[in-house]
């Protein structure tokens, strides 16, 4: 049984996402200010932190500091703040993940089990690794079995999306344009009409992301390529 | 007041007193001096008095009236001292006439006063109580003798000789024998009883005394406070002074003052210094009193120190000559009839007078010269020429000003031209006109200075020139808030400058406020929407949890539905405002970087082929192979085309086609999306155009309101180019950037290293 803790200066809001977290059998603890939620982990065991940013006595940005300072527990960061420049304090300063309101419930929910997941899979890796493993981040393929895991969770992939995937990773970082992608997986030159590189990319993320919108791993570079997010491993 | 004191009355009369009783203390002192200061300086020097100067003085002159007599003496024993020998003899040719004028008759007449007249055929000439007469006739000549003087001269007439000759003689006789009649006062004077002054004469050729006094012979030095030995051609004279001081004279005293020399030393050191302090100290604090009045504040002038010291100079001369030669007259009348004693006293009297004339009028000069000073009055004030100078520099400065001061630009340069030809003219005529060295160097000097003078005027106005286009200059590049020192500036050059200045100012002001505006809205933009943002979250969250319930009732789920809908819209449009307003303002932070258009444009295609798909469009791409490199954000472009392609995808006729072209012209690269509309286009393509800027949401369909708004904002502010175009059903969009040429495509190896990057990065190298 997790336990989660809410912590939003909006009453109205933390109680909406309680029922949300609630139905997938979660436990919520309610906090309203950061300092609340500070007190509140001192003294309880919490899995993961739904931490908003504006918020009186404490704000989340502090907050999510301080927590930083003593324990690595999964932050998501919720906000109508929804500029870059705040995106990337947020994760700059220890949150793992970044939710703009107003948001999807479900987008909600799918990012809080697949930050569990990784939180609580820690342990449970290394028994299981072959030799061909390329991971980065939550994004782990294993070309020996063929098998395309995100946080845990195995995702179905046809062959040709498994092949552009794995070129990806295992060039995790570089920006490879459609023609070079197209060059590496059918293995031909390619011509200037075909767009199906780009298909490809786009239902690749719609498997993978959360949400393919706001794509974590596979990135479109616009007039330039795509890349796949090089994260540092966690050991 | 703090000047209480200055101001008393009581105190500047007893300064005043102080004064002139340390004035006469002074004056004491100087005449002491004047008599002793043989003594006072021999004492100082520690000299025996017959050693002193003063003493050395006294004997040598005695010495001197002693070979005076000598002389006379001498001069007597050859003519003999007979008063009734006739010194003048006057006979005609054949000397049938003679008178005979005696020495005693000669001094009578001298004394009495000397008359010649014509008295019918006789003269008469005489003097006291001497008359003489002679016939005379006509063309008779006449000679005169003066065996004394040893002339013989002759005139014809009488008369003339009288005046040409007899009379400077008779005078000539008259003054010898007042000089010999002196000497023999000296001689009287010279007694043992009378006179300190010891002497024997030794005629050299005889060897035998001429005269003596209290001294033996040459060597008998007996008793002598002095003595001496001297040769003086016909005469041996041994001169000393008596050592006993018998008599009571002149060398008595000095002896007497000599030895009191110390006593007098510290007398005279005392009434120097009360003297001269007194009269320094209360002149000093006179000076420090002048000018303060009771009950009045600060310096106070009188009527006199307002004029000019000039003036005041040449009062204070006037007057003292005045004074002069008021007290000249009384000398004039009388003539030299006055004794000599009592002239004398006059002569000391009238030098004292005026010398006090003078010390007053230098006093008083000194004390107007201080209350001017600390009235602080200037120097022109005080000074004619100075003043004078002032005034007239003032009244030529004032009189060109007038001139100058209002007319145009062309006007001034001619005046001033003018003038300067004028001046310059002027003065070299001058230098024609004289051949004074002194007069030509000042001509010189002034001609220099005026060309110098000029130079520096148009030097000046260049300089200004230069300040005011450098002024311009820097508000053209933008720096508005440079200001242009008008100091020194005159009439247009002035109001030039100061009108750019203003400009500049006026600019800079307009230009604050607007970027403050500008600012202030999208803060505010941004600010209202993100509080609209909170209360749109907890909607869309209990619409959701509501549909969760899975209520049975159809038409709370159709209401659900609705809700459910215009909430996801009123988020769209919330995120699409902010952009819009930040798109409009340019305040967006541009990732500009190399990226190929058409690259961008098979990305769109390919995130949003489903939908193509779902209204059953058919998507013909016309796109080069070789991509087209443009300069742009590619994030914001990819918003432009989604924008663009979304909108096909929803008001295109399902079914049709939609063609997607890439062309090129003039260094410029564009896409164009063409589709058929499936409702009628009412709106003709300028009013649509027009529609996205003013984002007339109500009119147009679901989603279409700001995008396009934002969409033709964003290009622009890439540098690029949005432009619809309708015909008929037929909806035509262009996008368009400036190409740029395509460098090496650099090879990236599989796997291969490379460092760590950012969501937009190009992998162009740069050459």
């Amino acid at each position: 049984m997790y336990r989660i803790l809410v912590c939003d200066d909006d009453k109205e809001i933390v109680d909406a996402i309680e029922i949300y977290l609630g139905q997938e059998g979660y436990q919520v603890v309610k906090a309203y200010d950061g300092m609340e939620a500070l007190h509140i982990l001192k003294n309880q065991e919490i899995h993961l932190i739904i931490m908003d940013i504006m918020m009186p006595k404490m704000d989340g940005i502090r907050a999510t500091f301080k927590v930083r300072e003593e324990s690595s527990v999964p932050i998501i960061m919720l906000s109508a703040k929804s500029e870059d420049t705040d995106k990337i304090l947020g994760l700059n300063i220890g949150a793992d993940d970044y939710l703009t309101k107003p948001f999807n419930p479900l987008e909600l929910i799918a990012r809080v089990k697949s930050q569990l997941r990784r939180y609580t899979k820690l342990g449970a890796i290394g028994t299981e690794e072959s030799s061909k493993v390329y991971k980065t981040g939550g994004l782990w393929i294993d070309d020996e079995k063929k098998t395309v895991t995100v946080d845990g969770e195995q995702v179905k992939m046809t062959p040709i999306d498994y092949k552009i995937l794995l070129f990806l990773v295992k060039n995790a970082g570089n920006v490879y344009s459609i023609d070079q992608i197209y060059e590496q997986v059918w293995g031909e030159e390619a011509f200037g009409a075909d767009n199906t590189v780009a298909v490809h990319i786009r239902r690749i993320r719609e498997k993978i992301e959360i949400n393919p919108r706001e794509p974590r791993y596979l990135k479109v570079v616009w007039g330039i390529g795509y890349k796949v997010e090089k994260f540092a491993q966690e050991e | 007041m703090k000047h209480n004191w200055k101001s008393s009355r009581l105190l500047r009369l007893f300064l005043g007193s102080v004064q002139v009783i340390s004035a006469v203390i002074l004056i004491l002192f100087a005449s002491v001096l004047v008599q002793i200061s043989d003594a006072i300086s021999g004492a100082l020097k520690n000299q025996p008095v017959e050693q002193s100067s003063g003493f050395k003085r006294y004997v040598e002159a005695d010495l001197e009236r002693l070979q005076k007599y000598l002389q006379e003496r001498e001069k007597r024993s050859i003519e003999g001292r007979d008063e009734n020998q006739p010194v003048i003899y006057i006979y005609n040719e054949d000397r049938t006439k003679e008178i005979q004028i005696t020495r005693q008759e000669v001094l009578a007449m001298e004394e009495g006063g000397i008359y010649f007249y014509q008295s019918g055929d006789k003269y008469v000439f005489g003097g006291g109580n001497v008359k003489k007469e002679m016939t005379f006739e006509e063309e008779e000549g006449w000679y005169a003798q003066s065996p004394e003087m040893g002339y013989i001269t002759s005139q014809y007439g009488l008369e003339d000789l009288f005046y040409d000759e007899i009379y400077s003689w008779m005078n000539r006789i008259y003054a010898e024998e007042l000089s010999y009649q002196s000497e023999e006062e000296f001689y009287m004077n010279f007694t043992e009883e009378s006179s300190n002054f010891r002497y024997y004469v030794e005629d050299k050729k005889t060897g035998k005394s001429v005269l003596a006094c209290g001294i033996k012979d040459l060597q008998d030095a007996e008793g002598m406070r002095y003595f001496k030995n001297v040769d003086t051609g016909s005469y041996r004279i041994a001169y000393g002074v008596d050592g006993m001081m018998p008599a009571a004279d002149k060398y008595q005293d000095y002896i007497a003052d000599y030895s009191n020399a110390e006593k007098w030393q510290t007398f005279m050191i005392a009434l120097l210094l009360t003297g001269g302090l007194g009269w320094l100290v209360s002149l000093v604090l006179l000076l420090a009193c002048t000018g303060y009045k009771k009950h009045k504040e600060g310096i106070v002038l009188t009527r006199m120190d307002h004029m000019r010291l000039e003036g005041y100079t040449f009062l204070l001369v006037i007057g003292v000559f005045g004074l002069w030669t008021v007290l000249m007259v009384p000398i004039g009348i009388l003539g030299s009839g006055i004794g000599s004693s009592s002239s004398a006293v006059y002569q000391v009297i009238m030098n004292a007078s005026v010398m006090g004339a003078v010390y007053l009028g230098c006093y008083w000069l000194l004390f107007t010269c201080v209350r001017r000073f600390k009235a602080h009055t200037s120097l022109a004030d005080n000074f004619l020429l100075l003043s004078g100078a002032r005034a007239v520099l003032r009244w030529l400065r004032e009189g060109f000003k007038a001139l100058y001061k209002d007319r145009n630009m062309s006007g001034r340069v001619i005046l001033g031209f003018v003038s300067y030809v004028l001046a310059s003219t002027f003065l070299l005529l001058l230098w024609d006109s004289t051949y004074s060295g002194f007069m030509r160097l000042i001509l010189f000097l002034l001609l220099a200075a005026l060309n110098i003078g000029t130079l520096a005027l148009l030097l000046r106005y260049v300089g200004q020139r230069r300040k005011i286009s450098e002024g311009a200059e820097k508000q053209a590049e933008g720096d508005w808030d440079h200001q242009i020192d008008t100091a020194g500036m005159w009439a247009e050059e002035k109001t030039l400058a100061e009108s750019i200045n203003q400009m500049g100012a006026g600019l800079q002001k307009a230009i604050d406020s607007a970027t403050r505006n500008e600012r202030m809205k999208t803060e505010l933009i941004v600010n209202v929407s993100h509080d609209i943002k909170t209360p749109l979250t907890s909607i869309i969250n209990y619409v959701d949890l509501i549909r969760r319930e899975n209520c049975e009732n159809e038409n709370i789920r159709k209401y659900i539905q609705i809700l459910d809908q215009k909430s996801q819209r009123l988020k769209q449009l919330t995120e699409d405002l902010v952009e819009a307003a930040k798109a409009n303002t340019g305040n967006i932070e541009l990732n500009v970087e190399r990226l190929d258009m058409v690259q961008l444009l098979k990305q769109a295609m390919g995130e949003l082929e489903d939908k193509f798909a779902a209204r059953n469009l058919l998507v013909v791409p016309n796109l080069p192979e070789e991509g087209a490199l443009i300069l742009a954000d590619g994030r914001r472009l990819w918003r432009v085309f989604e924008n663009l392609l979304n909108n096909i995808c929803k008001y295109a006729m399902p079914g049709t086609r939609v063609y997607l072209d890439m062309c090129r012209s003039n260094g410029m690269a564009a896409v164009v999306m063409k589709n058929i509309s499936e409702s009628p286009l009412n709106i003709p393509a300028d009013e649509l155009t027009e529609r996205f800027t003013r984002g007339d949401a109500s009119r147009s369909t679901e989603g279409s309101g700001l995008g396009l708004s934002i969409a033709k904002s964003l290009t622009e502010l890439m540098g690029g180019r949005l432009e619809l175009y309708l015909d008929g059903d037929l909806f035509r969009a262009t996008v368009e950037f400036p190409e740029i040429i395509r460098t090496e495509e650099p090879k990236v190896p599989d796997g291969g290293e490379k460092k760590e990057e950012t969501a937009v990065v190009s992998p162009w190298e740069e050459e």
